[in-house]
């Protein structure tokens, strides 16, 4: 017997087709998409959230009284009693809406905030632990109705969690606007907030560009680029921002849960780069160079110097395996329409260091993977790189059908 | 005749087990998840608020 391990297969890509010789695939694939379906629908109708029964679970209380005929967000209520207004307004966050109920209260001059209260968030609890760690619901107690209520103007943003972070001032600053104008009857002298690109967009903008140079060319300064890559993506994407891919994201776009460009420039930079280098240059970038949890994995790797093979038989299955991990992770998602609740990579508690119940042990379970084997969590469970590899496989096909019917009609 | 099996390599017992054990790990995830989805009842709820609007 030889001791000879050989990695297989490429790093970050899967076996093409490996369930064809399945029994009853037809069936068994049909069932999926239709459950999936019905899982999002189900979940789209219980997920409408019950507002008035949101706030009076927060404010038991007062008694409230609505001052419009409005059914949609943002709605005002009046405390009785005193002259206090409590409006609700929504952001949008990393995971999806954020709602927010703002308690103002009339002074001499302007309006004050007397309460601010998070009803319904959809956020990956990790974020939701920083901005409350990084004492940032703090920053809105005793603000004045007419301060702008912008994030890196006169609120501070938490590092790890800015997504979150603007969605919740995105709505304090609609609730608190709206009340200040129809019901304190001010004049808006609040700076309206502009679209927002700082040094965090311009380095994961740099990374993506070093990245796409790395990964065309060849000479010097490309490995220069990959190095340069390889670190800012642990450091800046994994560490400082926080942002890294998972299956949580794209289970928001598919549910709609989309941030604004103007206030969200970095989600869509990275967005559009990852999504953008599927499309145009049939490349996955995002596996390729810029996930940090790859470089975690390559270090755990580099550190241990073994390289293991993997069961073939759990090979072979990886893409089954992973799509019907990601099947129950979707429909956990669609039917609680929360993005982060089955979501179960351990991206988010590996730069936070924050996660709940089991997660705890998915993380130092996938390091030590990486340690005997090359890319472990990449390879058999990841299910952000098995949806982008897929993504570069339609592309392929459908360029391939595109040739193939212009040279028919040639 | 019925073929000898092939002792697996020592490696390839281990990458087995670490694989087992890391599908055992998302599973738990998955329960603690469903777990918490039985508190919003999302059935439940819509099959009341279809229910409300005929």
């Amino acid at each position: 017997m030889t001791d000879t391990i050989i990695i297989d297969p490429p790093s970050g890509e899967l076996p093409a087709q490996d369930s064809k010789g399945l029994p009853w695939r037809g069936i068994i694939e049909g069932f999926a998409w239709a459950s999936l379906v019905a899982a999002f629908v189900i979940g789209q109708i219980a997920a409408k959230p019950d507002y008035e029964g949101l706030l009076q679970q927060a404010l038991p209380d007062e008694d409230l009284v609505r001052s419009d005929a409005n059914t949609s967000l943002p709605l005002v209520y009046q405390v009785e009693g005193s002259e206090d207004v409590v409006i609700m307004a929504e952001g949008e966050g990393y995971g999806g809406p954020l709602v927010v109920g703002v308690r103002a209260r009339r002074t001499e001059e302007s309006g004050r905030l007397a309460k601010v209260l998070l009803l319904s968030n959809k956020e990956t609890p990790a974020f939701m632990e920083r901005l409350q760690r990084g004492h940032f619901f703090r920053q809105f107690g005793g603000k004045d109705v007419s301060d702008n209520f912008i994030v890196n103007g006169d609120i501070d943003a938490v590092s790890g969690a800015t997504v979150s972070a603007r969605g919740f001032t995105s709505a304090v600053r609609d609730a608190v606007h709206l009340g200040a104008v129809n019901h304190l009857d001010l004049k808006p002298t609040w700076q309206q907030p502009g679209w927002f690109f700082g040094i965090n967009e311009a380095v994961l903008l740099l990374l993506f560009l070093l990245a796409f140079y790395a990964g065309y060319r060849k000479d010097k300064f490309a490995k220069t680029a990959k190095l340069i890559v390889m670190i800012g993506t642990l450091v800046f994407v994994g560490f400082y921002v926080n942002a890294s891919l998972s299956l949580s994201n794209i289970a928001g776009i598919l549910m709609g849960y989309i941030p604004t460009p103007a206030e969200h420039p970095l989600w869509w930079i990275m967005m559009t780069g990852v999504f953008g280098s599927i499309l145009f240059l049939g490349r996955n970038i995002y596996c390729q160079q810029i996930c940090p949890f790859m470089v975690v994995q390559d270090l755990a790797q580099k550190i241990s110097g073994v390289k293991l093979k993997i069961d073939s038989r759990f090979q072979k299955r990886a893409r089954t395996l992973i799509f019907s991990l990601s099947w129950v992770a979707l429909m956990l998602i669609f039917l609680s329409a929360h993005p982060a609740l089955g979501s179960y990579e351990p991206f988010a508690m590996m730069f936070s260091l924050e996660g709940l119940g089991i997660q705890w042990y998915i993380l130092p379970a996938s390091l030590l993977g990486a340690f005997f084997v090359p890319r472990f969590w990449c390879r058999l469970f990841c299910p952000v790189g098995l949806y982008l590899n897929e993504m570069v496989r339609l592309r392929r096909r459908v360029k391939a059908w595109f040739v193939k019917s212009k040279t028919q009609k040639g | 005749m019925a073929r000898k099996k092939k002792d697996k390599p020592w490696h390839l017992k281990f990458t087995w087990a670490l694989s087992i054990l890391m599908l055992l790990l998302v599973f738990g995830f998955f329960y603690q998840s469903f777990e918490e989805m039985l508190k919003i009842a999302p059935v439940q709820v819509a099959v009341e608020r279809i229910m409300e609007s005929e």
